[in-house]
């Protein structure tokens, strides 16, 4: 399952590409991209898992860039 | 933090840092000064505390926080406050750069209305575009924009098409045009019947593409998020280094060798490429798609610069797709006019591009009586019913058996009871930027070369009219892509090759070219490729090429600006020759100086 996401908080693209390849370790996911001028994130994703692969998302997310948020 | 918020905190900062200039007492000028710090930087400091404590360390908060709060630590008040000032307000002009950028592109993809007027048994009521289905009537008023594709079926006015293909002459149309959502309607009411839904229409199609485009990312966005990665650690090692193991083995003054690490941290920050080059393919992006050409991605920008052959289709793609019957050659004491006439009025409800401006090129009235019990094979040809005779009309191939005359040209033949009446020569004519667009793609040592269907004559034709020496005809939608997979073996590996087609047999080329190019043509096409050019105009060809060339050099420019100022200051923070203040330069400057440069790409 390929869906869009809009996203707010991030500063830059060096910690956007820090999110994309944490999330991309994620079980179940195939791909994550995020646009970051755009504020957008882009996940494929296997959808049987999607409520935890977004919970996972947002915690990563706060993480590595504290006050960043995933609209879902 | 809101744009007004960094204002008032920049303002106040700068103040306090104003007002310690005035007092002598050291303990005054500290708290003024350390208040000021705090007012620059408590967001940037406790954004760094809380990526510190996740297990991100060397973001550029931290790094800007330690050098300030070192700096601080030794006496340098003034160049602390600096540091965390000057940082926010080049993050501040980074969010108002990015925001401006965002709204410029949204606001060019803004094509889509949300609501329709809806026309049900008379009545006009306002619904949700998206609950409109393919068939129903939508009335369009003036001021308006078109929301759904679909032809008009009653009413006639001008229409601004520039969103959608950036052509400024408004265009007329009336009762049977095709029109396209996100033209707008300028002077009278129109009544349109949709071909589409609105999530297939052309405006939706568009956003989604250049929504998407972001997402897919050129080596050089790739390599500088890459780099920040291994650069900063690195620098921020060498900024612990310097600062501590001269003094401590050497024995040389402590404070000295702090400044020269403080200044690496500054220094190592990478805002100026991790923000510029993503933001000059973004702006490459928006001012393609301002220029009617969408680019569906960084990558593709990339890879654009780079063409050094471009291979075309023929028709549809070089010429327009249209014929025009220019020989009449009649047999069997059949005249020019009942060869004509019978051709018109067996084509005359195909739908078949030759049939269509066979019947467009016959200009009397074609009695529909007269036609009877039409069998269309799709591609080859019709059996009709004219006129009480039986009637074949169609390729060379479709009437084997009755000896057609053999022709390298593209023909119509005619077999009326039987027996062979002759054919129709057809030509199709070429678009009129054709012939610049080859011209300018070989004045810039382009090579150009045509893959196409069609038959020797017509082909060769073409490509002598508009210089292409290299051509492959009558070939199969597989073996195009043979041929282009020669290209593709001899070509040189730092260079790429283009493909421009429009029709569904074009799309498997166009998705095996380095950059598939599509004319607005088939969804097929348009899906597959990576380049797309709205309305059908080849000249935004040369526009494509322009602007992935002077994305490049603007993603190019900063890159080396950047990482060549940030090293020499280093190379002279080492040495001692470098100031904070330099190294602020160093930092925010070269930021603001490479994000002004990136937004350059947004005007092509």
């Amino acid at each position: 399952m390929i869906q869009k996401y809009e996203i707010s908080g991030l500063c830059c693209s060096n910690c956007a590409a820090k999110i994309e390849a944490n999330i991309a370790k994620l079980d179940g996911v195939n791909e994550a991209s995020i646009n970051y001028i755009g504020m957008k994130i882009l996940l494929d994703f296997d959808e049987s898992k999607k409520d935890e692969i977004l919970k996972a998302t947002q915690n990563i997310m706060n993480k590595i860039e504290p006050g960043m948020s995933i609209k879902f | 933090m809101s744009l007004k918020t960094d204002k008032i905190c920049i303002a106040l900062s700068f103040l306090l840092v104003i007002f310690s200039y005035f007092t002598q007492e050291i303990g005054v000028k500290t708290a003024l000064l350390g208040v000021a710090l705090i007012i620059a930087g408590y967001e940037i400091i406790f954004k760094a505390f809380k990526s510190l404590k996740n297990g991100f360390s060397l973001d550029e908060n931290f790094l800007m926080s330690i050098a300030s709060l070192a700096a601080f630590s030794i006496g340098e008040m003034v160049e602390a406050v600096a540091i965390l000032l000057f940082y926010r307000i080049g993050e501040a002009f980074e969010d108002y750069s990015l925001n401006r950028s965002r709204r410029s592109v949204s606001s060019l993809v803004d094509l889509a209305p949300k609501q329709a007027n809806l026309k049900q048994n008379g009545e006009i009521t306002t619904v949700d575009v998206q609950s409109v289905k393919v068939g129903e009537t939508i009335v369009v008023k003036a001021g308006e924009k078109v929301p759904i594709d679909g032809i008009i079926t009653s009413g006639i006015s001008l229409f601004n098409t520039a969103s959608i293909n950036g052509e400024p002459l408004p265009l007329e149309l009336g009762k049977g045009d095709k029109i396209t959502s996100g033209f707008i309607n300028l002077n009278a009411t129109v009544e349109i019947k949709t071909t589409s839904e609105f999530e297939n229409s052309v405006v939706s199609k568009i956003l989604d593409m250049v929504e998407n485009a972001a997402f897919k990312k050129s080596k050089s966005e790739k390599f500088i998020t890459k780099f920040a990665r291994i650069y900063t650690p690195i620098v921020v090692g060498f900024a612990f280094v310097l600062a501590f193991i001269p003094p401590v083995l050497f024995g040389g003054d402590f404070s000295e060798w702090l400044k020269r690490g403080i200044i690496f941290l500054v220094v190592s920050c990478p805002c100026a490429l991790v923000v510029s080059v993503p933001l000059s393919f973004f702006g490459g992006i928006g001012g393609a798609s301002k220029n009617g050409i969408l680019i569906k991605g960084s990558s593709f920008i990339e890879t654009l610069s780079k063409v050094k052959l471009v291979a075309f289709d023929k028709t549809g793609t070089l010429s327009k797709g249209e014929f025009v019957p220019y020989k009449f050659s009649p047999t069997n004491g059949f005249s020019k006019d009942e060869l004509f006439k019978f051709i018109a009025l067996a084509e005359k409800n195909s739908i078949h591009p030759i049939a269509v401006s066979i019947v467009k090129a016959y200009k009397e009235p074609l009695d529909e009586n007269l036609i009877k019990h039409v069998k269309e094979s799709a591609g080859f040809g019709i059996s009709a019913v004219i006129d009480g005779k039986d009637v074949l009309v169609g390729s060379a191939k479709f009437i084997k058996d009755f000896n057609p005359h053999d022709t390298d040209e593209t023909a119509v033949h005619l077999v009326v009871n039987n027996s062979y009446a002759g054919y129709i020569s057809l030509k199709d004519e070429l678009r009129k930027e054709s012939r610049k667009t080859i011209k300018w793609l070989h004045k810039n040592s382009i090579k150009t070369a045509m893959i196409t269907g069609d038959k020797k004559a017509p082909a060769l034709a073409v490509a002598n009219e508009l210089g292409i020496s290299s051509v492959n005809y009558e070939l199969l939608p597989d073996q195009k892509v043979s041929v282009f997979e020669n290209f593709l073996d001899k070509k040189d590996k730092n260079t790429s090759i283009a493909y421009v087609g429009d029709g569904i047999n074009d799309a498997p080329v166009i998705a095996r070219a380095d950059v598939g190019v599509a004319m607005l043509g088939t969804d097929a096409a348009i899906e597959t490729a990576d380049v797309v050019l709205m309305h059908n105009n080849l000249a935004k060809l040369k526009t494509a090429i322009q602007i992935s060339k002077k994305t490049i050099g603007i993603a190019k420019f900063n890159i080396i600006f950047s990482i060549s100022f940030k090293v020499g200051v280093l190379i002279l923070a080492i040495f001692g020759l470098a100031n904070i203040p330099l190294a602020i330069f160093a930092d925010v400057g070269v930021t603001i100086i490479a994000v002004l440069n990136a937004l350059r790409a947004f005007k092509i």
